[in-house]
């Protein structure tokens, strides 16, 4: 499947990370990282929960381009913690014609386990096209905080958006699905939608309940930033919604609501991510 | 036409102002942005209607009303069922999934009560799953009494659109952001941009993206003072 539905000439790349919890500490036990995927060596914070280990994505093509269809599947297993996060933005190149490239995410938690997937937000440069999906499912006792944003980037300045965005995240429990958004995008409606921003994301936790307010509370007086949240109680979902005025304000708002999560969650801030 | 005028009769009936559906208290997040000072008048008025709320209800609002029409045409009110809990994952703002809910029982309620086809059943079922809190969305139940009117599937959207455009413009006037005459001047432009989606091919998949009106539908404090509940 393509963002136009097209029939693609890429080949899938498929990536996959293991992560297990051996006496209190997550260790990296598998990884399929084939090209363009590349990770940073894992490492740990001692203030972080649970012998959390820290990976960064990197990519080692510069973005996603054409009709790229790429897959990356991340496991937790049992009582398993681990915060996957990004280097830097992920780069979606002009589709010059092509369909248009597919990433698709899933990430399967364990019971116990505890995954911060906070990758840093897709940039849609001009002619971009882009079908992003995410899916996470979350067993008993887990705990899950991730965040996906979009930054629509027009360099020319000259009014050429990017070209489609059709992007689904969904959360599934052992019973069943729990919550899908998801949303179709041509770039000539991005600026419509947003009243004029060029950022937009949201932040989704499940198992987190103390994080959600928290994260609203830290964001409501930061600068040029538009949030709201949303509380299923039901559910055990919070989704943290926000436009954002450009990249330095997206950037710290998800640096913010991820600290005030955890402080919420651990009773102390996290250790930041250096990037 | 004939054949049209019993149906167009009722429609007209259930798409005005003074019938009972609840409606009337929801903003869809206009009075959040009228204290931000993000709508002051007509020509933002029609910006957000062109802009937010209608393509907002055209890819999310109306797949699912055409997929409940569809079904209870058809006498399949497990596909009903369905549909509704479709709606029930997708809907992700809390605040108009919460409003949505409230208006579709509303509906249902008094439906029911003036005795249209189909709406005391599916009232029914949904009591019986045991889940009534998460079912009974607005667009869903507005497919089941569409069918249960005997309306086709593009009067039955006409009447939808319409009411969630004329509710929007309705609470614009009470808040003081629009003249009663801009109102209708407004309701006439936009009537084009209802036109036009309505013309447009049902999405394959619901889908919503308005983050402007959806976030401002979640900007409340606890304990203010308001008018609409969202």
């Amino acid at each position: 499947m393509t963002a136009a539905g097209a029939i693609s000439s890429a080949r899938p790349v498929r990536a996959s990370l293991d992560f297990r919890d051996v006496a209190g500490r997550t260790h990296l036990m598998g990884q399929h990282t084939p090209h363009p995927f590349h990770i940073t060596r894992p490492f740990r914070h001692l203030s972080d929960p649970q012998g959390m280990a820290t990976l960064y994505l990197q990519s080692s093509s510069g973005g996603l381009y054409g009709d790229d269809d790429l897959g990356l599947t991340i496991r937790m297993g049992q009582g398993a913690a681990a915060h996957v996060t990004t280097q830097a933005s992920t780069i979606v190149h002009d589709a010059r014609g092509r369909a248009g490239a597919v990433q698709d995410v899933r990430l399967d938690i364990g019971p116990g386990g505890w995954l911060e997937y906070l990758p840093d937000p897709a940039i849609l440069m001009s002619g971009a096209r882009l079908s992003n999906r995410v899916t996470a499912r979350v067993a008993e006792g887990s705990r899950l905080i991730m965040a996906d944003a979009q930054l629509s980037h027009d360099p020319g300045g000259d009014g050429q958006p990017f070209g489609h965005l059709e992007n689904a995240v969904s959360i599934v429990g052992p019973e069943g699905p729990l919550a899908i958004d998801r949303f179709d995008l041509a770039g000539t409606d991005w600026l419509r939608r947003t009243g004029g921003t060029r950022c937009s994301g949201m932040i989704l936790t499940y198992g987190a309940g103390a994080a959600g307010p928290a994260m609203i509370a830290a964001m409501t007086p930061l600068a040029g930033l538009y949030a709201g949240l949303s509380t299923f109680a039901e559910r055990d979902i919070h989704i943290l919604r926000f436009l954002a005025e450009d990249g330095v304000a997206l950037s710290r708002a998800l640096t913010t609501a991820w600290r005030a999560a955890r402080i919420a969650l651990t009773g102390s801030p996290p250790h930041a991510r250096r990037k | 036409m004939t054949d049209r005028v019993l149906p167009l009769l009722r429609l007209l009936q259930t798409a005005d102002s003074s019938f009972p559906s609840g409606a009337f208290a929801f903003s869809s997040g206009l009075e959040t942005l009228a204290e931000e000072g993000r709508a002051n008048g007509a020509a933002d008025i029609r910006t957000l209607l062109a802009d937010q709320v209608v393509p907002r209800w055209l890819s999310f609002d109306r797949p699912f009303l055409r997929e409940a029409w569809a079904a209870a045409s058809a006498a399949d009110p497990q596909a009903v069922l369905a549909c509704d809990r479709q709606c029930h994952l997708q809907n992700t703002v809390d605040r108009l999934a919460e409003a949505s809910r409230r208006v579709g029982r509303s509906l249902l309620t008094v439906h029911a009560r003036i005795g249209t086809p189909g709406a005391s059943d599916y009232r029914d079922r949904i009591q019986a799953t045991g889940q009534g809190g998460a079912l009974g969305y607005e667009p869903v139940v507005q497919g089941v009494i569409g069918a249960g009117l005997g309306l086709n599937a593009a009067e039955t959207e006409a009447g939808a659109l319409n009411a969630v455009v004329m509710g929007f413009a309705s609470a614009a006037v009470r808040l003081g952001r629009l003249g009663a005459l801009d109102a209708q001047a407004v309701l006439a432009a936009i009537a084009q941009d209802m036109a036009r989606g309505l013309a447009a091919p049902v999405p394959a998949h619901a889908g919503a993206f308005a983050p402007l009106t959806e976030i401002a539908t979640l900007r409340r404090n606890a304990g203010q003072a308001r008018l609409f509940a969202t």
